[in-house]
């Protein structure tokens, strides 16, 4: 068959052969973590270029109150110890130390720095992710609402309170809920990973999940919401809808089967593109709930000047979002043809 | 040809559709509504925006200056009372009134705000002009530096740069500006090269205009509406970003009551019960986020306002920037 019968051709990058995709899915997948290298390069220069930019003595950051107590003799100690080394030689010391997983000893916590990550990540994750799917599965049904409300009374009042919602910061929000769901009516913990004491069980951990889930999941809620309200109405004033309509196809319908996978896909462009503002978000709920995270061990590591575990802290919450990111496109390929993964 | 193509299409029998149902009571709604799209702001809404902005700024310089109470003057007597007529807010666990407090504590948090959003629009607007004049390579690294600031969660680096410069006026609008001027930067370098295109301005060059004739009659006035959008846009973002730091105690020193270390010690109060120094602050800070929104809804501001990092859906928004926390 010719090429130009080849009703395939003319329809541009997207309609290519299933493992040509595939592969151009694989560069863009290489080319965006080949990015993240000189990223992950400048945040940790930039941390140790402000740690010797630092107006506090290392040896005193490292002493905290203690120092008053400290002797002569010790204090030349542990200068010997902090000290000494050009940024730049100790950041060299700290990127090989990051491939053989020594990364060097948390000052605050008086624990290796790689502990603090393996014993934190994993928390991290959770909470996010449950929040994010939390966020997901309470917005759509409101998008959808809204949408089938068109100009409602309905429509205009969830529109108008997301949009107030959007207007509360998270930590605020946050604080609302603890002092609402814990601390005045009791149902659940305040705080914390488990009970005082007890152990990390599935249980105890669910438990103490839900505010912190439910107070990430509603920073995300006014945003998904309106974005996928608005998308959801522009598609539903399209020409093929009304044709649907016309054929009969119940509203409902026509809804969920063809006007909601087209308006995802803004949607979900959207929504990788604001991941970063999620681990933002979660390091907010992790300082208020105390949840025993990443995003906590950046702002204790941050007020206690603890560079080492703040390099890393950084570097990590960047690399959530970056690969946060490239799933969101990665997923944007896999359901909209249209997109083209060597333009992403 | 013609005749053939059309007795074609008549000739062809009808495709076996299915029989046609009746469309619902919804759809028909939805087709007599039509391709007719909602209606694009209301302006009722902008001027109570525009007013309720006038009244929290008249409040926060007023109060202060007509009220003169001593802003650390401790009375435990008086200490976490109830909002009363004496004290509309209440007064915190110390007994410092919180009608005054909030005002003085709102003028900070604005007053940061504007500074931090002056300073990321100029730092954008020499950036990305920078970018657009120059061309070739500087203007493929810098976006690549404007790409990889984006990359990083704002609040992330606020963090990393507070945690040196600590506690200062200056670091809240260094922290702002350093991690906010990405998105003016793209708008100006956009602008920038669409005018290039234009045909009026090769004219312009064609004709000889200088240089400094083509930036002042061509150039600024395209820009200027844009940055004070962008401007505008960025004022509730920075109000946040001021009062989260100040909150993980980044930020502000207590002595400095912004709204960032109001909410941080009505935290504190909420345990003992007094609601009320949380409520203050809060709902000045959500108050003042939505009303500067509200100003703009016309401009640029749709789907949602600066609270929570400050996202700005839609329209001329896109371009203007979406803020991120």
């Amino acid at each position: 068959m010719s090429a130009l019968l080849d009703v395939r051709t003319g329809a541009g990058p997207g309609r290519r052969a299933p493992s040509t995709r595939r592969a151009a899915v694989l560069r863009l997948c290489a080319r965006r973590l080949a990015w993240a290298v000189p990223l992950v390069a400048a945040i940790s220069l930039a941390v140790f270029a402000l740690a010797a930019a630092s107006p506090t003595d290392a040896a005193s950051a490292f002493l905290g109150a203690r120092d008053e107590f400290v002797g002569a003799s010790s204090r030349a100690d542990v200068e010997g110890l902090v000290g000494g080394t050009h940024w730049l030689q100790a950041w060299g010391q700290w990127v090989t130390g990051l491939a053989t997983g020594d990364l060097g000893v948390s000052t605050t916590g008086r624990v290796p720095v790689a502990d603090v990550v393996t014993g934190r990540l994993p928390w991290t994750l959770l909470l996010m992710v449950v929040g994010l799917v939390l966020g997901v599965v309470v917005s759509v049904p409101l998008a959808l609402l809204a949408a089938l409300r068109g100009d409602g009374v309905v429509a205009r009042t969830l529109t108008a309170g997301l949009w107030a919602l959007s207007a509360v910061p998270a930590f605020l929000s946050a604080m609302v809920l603890m002092a609402l769901l814990a601390l005045t009516l009791g149902w659940l913990p305040a705080g914390g990973l488990t009970d005082p004491g007890a152990p990390v069980t599935v249980t105890q951990v669910t438990r103490h999940l839900v505010l912190p889930a439910v107070a990430v999941a509603l920073a995300q809620v006014p945003w998904l919401t309106l974005h996928l309200h608005r998308a959801l109405s522009a598609q539903l004033r399209t020409t093929s809808a009304d044709a649907a309509r016309l054929r009969g196809v119940p509203e409902w319908r026509v809804l969920l089967r063809h006007v909601l996978p087209t308006a995802a896909v803004p949607t979900l462009a959207i929504a990788g593109a604001r991941l970063p503002e999620v681990v933002a978000g979660s390091v907010l709920v992790e300082e208020i709930f105390s949840w025993p995270g990443l995003g906590r061990a950046l702002v204790e590591a941050a007020l206690g000047q603890d560079f080492a575990l703040l390099a890393i802290a950084a570097v990590l919450l960047t690399l959530v979002a970056v690969v946060g990111g490239l799933l969101a496109d990665v997923c944007l390929v896999a359901i909209d043809p249209r997109t083209d993964p060597d333009a992403l | 040809m013609r005749s053939e193509t059309t007795t074609r299409t008549t000739d062809r029998t009808p495709a076996p559709t299915p029989a046609p149902r009746r469309p619902t009571r919804a759809s028909r709604r939805r087709l007599r509504a039509g391709q007719a799209g909602r209606q694009a702001g209301r302006p009722a809404g902008r001027w109570a925006a525009v007013a309720g902005t006038l009244l929290l700024v008249g409040y926060a310089v007023l109060v202060p200056l007509l009220v003169p109470v001593d802003l650390d003057h401790v009375d435990y007597g008086i200490g976490a009372t109830a909002p009363s007529w004496s004290h509309p807010f209440g007064t915190d666990l110390a007994g410092r009134d919180l009608f005054v407090r909030s005002a003085v504590g709102l003028r900070i948090s604005l007053l940061a705000a504007l500074a931090g959003a002056l300073g990321a629009v100029v730092v954008g607007t020499l950036t990305g002009a920078a970018c657009a004049l120059l061309g070739g390579r500087a203007d493929r690294w810098g976006m690549r530096v404007v790409d990889g600031v984006n990359a990083v969660p704002h609040l992330l680096l606020g963090i990393v740069v507070a945690s040196v410069l600590r506690g200062s006026f200056v670091t809240i609008v260094l922290v702002v500006a350093v991690t906010h001027w990405t998105q003016t930067a793209r708008l100006v370098r956009a602008e920038l090269l669409a005018l290039g295109a234009q045909d009026f301005y090769r004219a312009a060059i064609a004709l000889g205009f200088t240089r400094r004739q083509l930036l002042r009659h061509h150039a600024a006035p395209r820009l200027a509406g844009q940055l004070a959008v962008a401007f505008g846009l960025l004022v509730p973002h920075a109000v946040w970003h001021e009062s989260t730091l100040t909150f993980l105690g980044l930020g502000l020193p207590p002595h400095r009551p912004s709204l960032g270390v109001l909410l941080d010690l009505g935290q504190q109060a909420l345990l003992s019960g007094a609601w009320w120094t949380l409520a203050a602050p809060a709902g000045l800070l959500v108050a003042i986020t939505v009303c500067l929104a509200g100003c703009l809804v016309g401009a640029g501001a749709g789907g949602g306002t600066g609270g929570d990092g400050g996202h700005h859906g839609g329209g001329r928004a896109g371009r203007t920037g979406e803020h991120r926390a």
